[in-house]
């Protein structure tokens, strides 16, 4: 199961940390910051929240792997329309960037406020993909699940406000799990990580 | 027993300055925190990304529903560093039930200066002499000439960016080069400097973030979250810089897990002794004896240590003759204001994440009084373009986003949206009697002392304020030519302490029958005592006030040592 947050991203960084301060051979405390520069300053303080951030990242990835409030049925619908809304191109699509764990996560540990909705208007589609195309939504051929989706979104929409709000919670759930994961965030927006900005420019030219 | 020179207790904002000065004139001190020590190789987390926490920043929200239900409404109490607020089951406080305030508490090395604001705004007299202009309260014993070595004399050692304005309500002080204003914001300055012909003024953020390296401090790299720590030291606080130059004169002694139960005080001198330690980690009782004590331990928490070392001298709590003592406590109201769009701007955007806003200075009440309220507020705000800005903003849980899905959807959330601006505005709060802290002998934190009782309400003058706010606001934005625009904020203000301005509760003035301290933060009772936190407070002005703390701190302990010097201590 998952670590709660203070195992996670805590105390597991501790740990990492007194072995990087170690391992860099600098025991490096407030009274002796006047020896370093404050390139030297930055430098190292990268190197440490790299060093945080990757032990974080794997415990949290491991994590991601258990399906802790979808049913596998379940997970594998929210899987395909992730990868709908955001597909794979040039760069990673939902999928990819494990945006149906996340949110199955955040289901299941914090927007529990959500799941009887998601639950019902996974339901809802399986129904409505049965009555169009004889199969649930998972069996439907992809221009059908294509065809269901542009039904459920698109302005003006007949179909059941239920499968609407769906649509609109889960396409929610996909763009926060998407745009904050790594995938998204450093290899479709081109972001350089928090550590690797340098400036601020107020108004810049459009490029 | 060892008995050191100078007993500080607290290492926050004003703390950490207590320290600083007191050493480097050469006393041998003794710095009392209450909470752990912080690493900032392992504590500060503002190079974590979202995917580097468990919930993407958005936070373990049964964890801190549990253990963080007050703390968690602060803004900046993240899941990236809840660890540097207050566990709420540990540090309980008690409210009548009608009226809750709202107490945010950083209990370690630094205090709340590793999570504060970082604005720095100067006083003038239109505040120190408000008071007795209008009959309000006591006067201030301090005017802003008395006080402005002591804002200059910290502003240099603490690096403050930001632009010169020569405006009287909004004294200049010694800037290091300003930030760039966005081209929101500055087409917003030309505007309103035209429309209300000079008597509106938004001037990029005074804050004490480095623009340049300084002190062996680095100039900011624009990472954005100060207040998850800062490894290059670029924004101010206690451990990253006044501490460190504490330590530098060997003359230090930091005491981390160190309860302040109560002072002792012995009646034949009227002197404070030392005071009664409770180790955090161990439950030890220790003590410890000083000549001099700075209750520096942020406002509520100096006047409880006040309060609950009461004894049959001072049975209303220590150096409290007067009965003022945990009376008058002030936040500033904040928590409305409008939003709106530009058209235009469409070929600049900004790049970076900067960790300042722009303000705009007070202007109500200047010259004539409004028939409304007394006094005035001022704005803070922003002004950035829309859209994910290539990582630089954040794709909420709630956000509106372009229609549709699929390839073409993926494109469009890489794209610009147009220019927004933001304004909030706080106000200033007058002091009220009713408005108090007192102990509930009822209940005890985890360390067995006994816990503050707040009461606290907005008055008449704060709310008129509050309720004009977000209008002003609008009407800003509107002459600015901005479209769309929202107000935002509750018909009811949030309640006292959403601020995190608390001050007030051990005031100055020169009647020791209306007041605790005297104008060197000195208690007028107990002449070896003195508060520098901003229980000293007379009044709140509308600005953010550390600046001001840190002012009459370093004033106060020159003062003591000259006082130590000639034997007068």
């Amino acid at each position: 199961m998952i670590e709660d947050e203070s195992d996670a991203t805590g105390l597991d960084r501790r740990r990492a940390l007194k072995q990087i301060t170690f391992a860099l051979g600098a025991a490096w405390a407030l009274p002796l910051l006047k020896g370093l520069s404050p390139q030297a300053l930055l430098a190292q303080g990268r190197a440490i929240h790299h060093h945080i951030a990757s032990r974080s990242t794997d415990a949290l990835r491991a994590a991601s792997e258990a399906h802790p409030f979808f049913t596998p049925h379940q997970f594998e619908t929210v899987d395909v329309i992730c990868e709908m809304i955001i597909p794979q191109t040039k760069t990673p699509g939902a999928r990819a960037a494990k945006a149906p764990q996340f949110i199955d996560l955040l289901l299941a540990e914090r927007e529990t406020q959500m799941q009887e909705e998601i639950n019902a208007g996974l339901k809802w589609l399986d129904q409505r993909s049965r009555e169009l195309f004889g199969k649930v939504f998972v069996g439907a051929s992809s221009g059908q699940q294509i065809e269901l989706l542009t039904r459920i979104s698109s302005p003006g929409s007949s179909e059941a406000a239920l499968g609407q709000v769906f649509f609109n919670r889960i396409k929610n759930l996909t763009v926060f799990a998407y745009y904050t994961s790594k995938e998204g965030l450093e290899q479709e927006l081109g972001y350089a990580g928090p550590s690797g900005i340098g400036t601020y420019e107020g108004s810049a030219p459009v490029t | 027993m060892k008995i050191y020179d100078a007993m500080v207790i607290g290492s926050g904002m004003t703390g950490g300055w207590a320290v600083k000065e007191l050493t480097e004139k050469g006393l041998e001190v003794l710095l009392l925190e209450a909470g752990r020590n912080i690493d900032p190789n392992v504590d500060y987390s503002e190079h974590l990304a979202p995917y580097d926490v468990k919930f993407r920043g958005l936070g373990d929200r049964k964890f801190m529903d549990e253990n963080y239900p007050i703390q968690k409404q602060c803004y900046a109490c993240r899941e990236y560093n809840h660890y540097f607020f207050v566990n709420d089951k540990e540090n309980p406080y008690t409210t009548p039930p009608d009226k809750p305030f709202l107490y945010f508490r950083g209990r370690q090395v630094g205090g709340r200066s590793i999570m504060w604001g970082r604005q720095v705004y100067r006083w003038s007299d239109l505040d120190f002499k408000a008071n007795e202009r209008e009959g309000i309260s006591i006067p201030w014993p301090v005017s802003y000439q008395e006080i402005e070595p002591w804002y200059n004399y910290v502003e240099e050692f603490i690096g403050v960016s930001g632009a010169k304005e020569g405006l009287d309500q909004l004294t200049d002080g010694k800037f290091l080069p300003p930030m760039q204003m966005s081209a929101g914001e500055r087409l917003m300055r030309e505007k309103l400097l035209r429309h209300w012909r000079g008597e509106r003024v938004l001037t990029i953020g005074r804050c004490a973030i480095l623009t340049r390296d300084h002190k062996g401090r680095a100039a900011c790299h624009y990472c954005g979250p100060c207040e998850h720590g800062c490894i290059t030291r670029s924004y101010f606080s206690t451990l990253n810089s006044t501490l460190p130059a504490a330590q530098a004169t060997s003359k230090l002694t930091l005491r981390p897990n160190s309860v302040v139960r109560h002072l002792f005080y012995d009646p034949k001198t009227d002197r404070i002794t030392g005071a009664s330690v409770i180790d955090a980690v161990t439950f030890k009782e220790l003590e410890f004896r000083a000549k001099v004590v700075f209750l520096c331990a942020s406002t509520l928490e100096s006047t409880r240590i006040l309060l609950n070392s009461a004894n049959s001298r001072y049975p209303n709590g220590l150096a409290n003759s007067s009965g003022v003592l945990g009376h008058y406590l002030m936040d500033h109201i904040p928590g409305s204001g409008a939003v709106g769009t530009y058209e235009g701007l469409e070929d600049v955007r900004d790049i970076g994440k900067r960790p300042n806003g722009i303000y705009i200075a007070r202007f109500q009440n200047m010259r004539t009084s409004s028939s409304k309220y007394l006094r005035g507020y001022a704005f803070q705000g922003e002004s950035t373009r829309t859209g994910l800005l290539g990582g630089f903003h954040l794709a909420t849980l709630g956000g509106q986003y372009p229609p549709g899905f699929g390839v073409q959807f993926k494109e469009a959330m890489k794209q610009l949206g147009p220019w927004q601006m933001g304004l909030g505005g706080a106000g200033e709060c007058l002091p009220h009697y009713e408005n108090k802290v007192e102990i509930n002998k009822n209940l005890v934190d985890k360390w067995g002392i006994p816990v503050p009782h707040i009461t606290a309400t907005w008055h008449e003058n704060e709310l008129a304020m509050y309720s004009e706010i977000r209008s002003v606001a609008a009407e800003m934005l509107e002459a600015c030519g901005c479209k769309n625009i929202g107000t935002w904020g509750d018909a009811r203000p949030s309640p006292p302490g959403k601020g995190i301005h608390e001050m007030g509760t051990a005031r100055m003035g020169s009647d020791p029958k209306t007041s605790v301290l005297n104008k060197w933060n000195q208690s007028h009772d107990i002449k070896n005592l003195f508060v520098t936190d901003g229980s000293f407070m007379v009044s709140s002005a509308c600005q953010n006030p550390s600046i001001t703390y840190m002012a009459f701190t370093a004033r106060a302990a020159n003062y003591a040592v000259e006082q130590m010097k000639k034997g007068d201590l």
